[in-house]
């Protein structure tokens, strides 16, 4: 039993310490120093040292420079680094890319470096509070000074210490601090204003959006209906992010959440949302006059009360007409039925808004019309084109 | 039995994962070693103590009787001694007058102030003046019996210790400097 318990925790330690070397990310290449001479205690000392970071796998661009110092004694136990023995800062010379030997699009960038806990460092990727500083342990960063890919990168420390050191050996070593990224991207839609309109099934909508993320990775829209509905992305322009979609034919009548996301490489989403406004249905009519069973003479008074709650009425599209009732049978728009008798179809007429009384009004003139039973109809659309009849 | 192997298996996944989280911060690790020598305190004009730092010009103290002329450094990051320190005293002194011309000593003082201002002594040692002209002395040490704590200024104090005396004391002549040089003891 004790030899299978050495032997699973042989495994789990080997496991263990695989999966450590597969999880290290973002390589220095070309690592130079680091150069320091000897000094004094009291005295100020400079150290430089110097690194590539190359556009490989596992390398991220406007990666989160930080630099880790640690300097201890060769004597730990008896002659350890204490808090305010050192005083570190510097400064970087940051070089895009060279031609020849020559840096182009040369940059400095100065750092503080602290040991004090808590200690909390606010980047634009995120922020992370680090609550324990040992002894001997600086934090250096510079918000601005991110590792872009194929740079070069040349660091410069000034290590000003007390006098109060014991003179001996002392160690010094730079690790460079991978900052998790915790803040999501920030994504603003900017054409809010188009959708305090109704749409409906085929219209075709398009969102404007502006997305801020140093990693930006992924983006894209949803409109949350009963089933989730996409929303692509169609191309940038300017910094601002278009979506468009045409609405499927059997998108549902309704009010629906429409959100567009922005994902960075460390996976975190952002977004921002309005509401599309979904209008199937027809306007509602009802018929003032003429009033069912009554008999006109030569003129019918027309009055529809038509309404629409979502989109509102097309103005322009409330249309009645009058057919003649020839044995039980509605007159056609054609003004023949039954093979070759002549009836009464007076046409889609347009009812006009009167302001005042808020119906859609008109006087049919029946002078010319017979006498006998007719059928009236009304026919209204809002102004999606959502078409009722009565 | 089983029992214990499962929870065995589940706590060594665990410390992989913990062990797993916190190597993955760090990346890029670069390193050197360096020396540190002991600092030389340097006395100067205005009774100041400078650090690693040779004055330019020369200033003289007279000393009277039991006197003291103290030597400060600038206030500095309030540290500790890691190490009982050796103060291997400099100085440049002679006698001015002494009843029956009579040798004098002075007392030499290796000192720090605290952050409340309160002054410890480190070590002293005695420096026996004979002569009236100047002479540079070293070799002169003492070791403290402790390490020192607390420390936001150093100090060199000469004293005189003698009831009817006067010396000089000079802070440089040529490449001869009245300075603390610091070891560990």
């Amino acid at each position: 039993m004790k030899n299978k318990l050495t032997i699973i925790f042989a495994v789990i330690f080997l496991i263990g310490i695989m999966t450590t070397g597969v999880l290290a990310d973002r390589i220095l290449s070309n690592t130079d120093g680091i150069y320091i001479q000897d000094f004094v205690a009291g005295n100020t000392a400079t150290a430089n040292f110097s690194f590539d970071y190359f556009d490989i796998p596992d390398n991220e661009d406007n990666s989160p420079l930080i630099i880790k110092l640690d300097i201890t004694s060769d004597d730990q136990i008896n002659y350890p680094v204490w808090k305010n023995d050192f005083e570190i800062n510097g400064y970087i010379d940051k070089c895009l890319y060279t031609i020849l030997g020559f840096c182009v699009s040369p940059s400095t960038v100065y750092f503080n470096c602290s040991e004090i806990a808590p200690l909390t460092i606010i980047h634009s990727i995120g922020l992370e509070t680090i609550n324990n500083i040992p002894d001997g342990t600086f934090y250096c960063y510079n918000e601005e000074g991110d590792l872009d890919l194929n740079e070069h990168d040349d660091v410069f420390l000034t290590i000003k210490s007390h006098p109060a050191l014991w003179p001996g050996e002392y160690n010094l070593t730079a690790r460079f601090y991978y900052l998790n990224d915790t803040y999501p991207p920030v994504v603003i839609i900017t054409n809010k204003y188009a959708f305090d309109k109704y749409y409906r099934e085929l219209d075709n909508i398009e969102v404007h959006a502006e997305i801020n993320e140093v990693n930006l990775e992924d983006y894209w829209g949803t409109i949350f209906a009963d089933e989730n509905i996409t929303v692509p992305y169609s191309h940038e322009f300017a910094g601002t992010y278009y979506f468009t979609k045409i609405l499927p034919i059997d998108i549902p009548e309704g009010d629906f959440e429409l959100s567009i996301f922005a994902k960075d490489s460390s996976g975190l989403v952002g977004n921002d949302s309005t509401t599309l406004k979904i209008d199937r249905t027809a306007p509602e009519i009802i018929l003032i006059n003429p009033v069912n069973a009554s008999i006109y003479d030569e003129t019918i008074p027309v009055k529809l009360n038509v309404t629409d709650a979502k989109s509102g009425v097309d103005n322009s599209s409330v249309f009645y007409r009058i057919s003649e009732i020839v044995n039980q049978t509605f007159c056609p728009s054609t003004g023949v039925i039954f093979g070759n008798y002549n009836c009464y179809n007076s046409g889609w007429i347009p009812a006009q808004l009167n302001i005042t009384s808020g119906y859609y009004e008109d006087e049919f003139n029946a002078t010319n019309v017979t006498s006998g039973s007719y059928y009236f109809e009304a026919e209204a659309e809002d102004i999606l084109g959502n078409k009722g009849v009565l | 039995m089983n029992k214990k192997i499962a929870i065995s298996i589940i706590i060594s996944v665990l410390l992989i994962g913990i062990m797993s989280a916190g190597l993955i911060s760090y990346f890029g690790k670069i390193s050197t070693t360096f020396s540190i020598e002991t600092p030389i305190f340097y006395t100067a004009p205005g009774h100041n103590l400078l650090v690693n730092e040779k004055p330019d010009n020369s200033a003289t103290y007279t000393i009277n009787d039991g006197e003291s002329e103290i030597f400060e450094t600038e206030e500095l990051e309030e540290t500790d001694f890691s190490y009982i320190p050796k103060a291997n005293f400099y100085a440049r002194a002679k006698l001015v007058y002494s009843v029956n011309d009579t040798s004098q000593n002075l007392i030499l003082i290796f000192g720090y102030e605290d952050a409340d201002e309160n002054k410890h002594e480190i070590c002293s040692s005695n420096l026996l003046i004979e002569t009236f002209d100047f002479e540079d002395y070293d070799s002169i040490s003492c070791t403290g019996t402790s390490k020192p704590s607390n420390i936001k200024k150093f100090y060199y104090e000469i004293k005189g210790d003698c009831n009817d005396c006067e010396y000089k004391v000079s802070t440089k002549a040529g490449d001869f400097y009245t300075k603390i040089e610091l070891s560990s003891a």
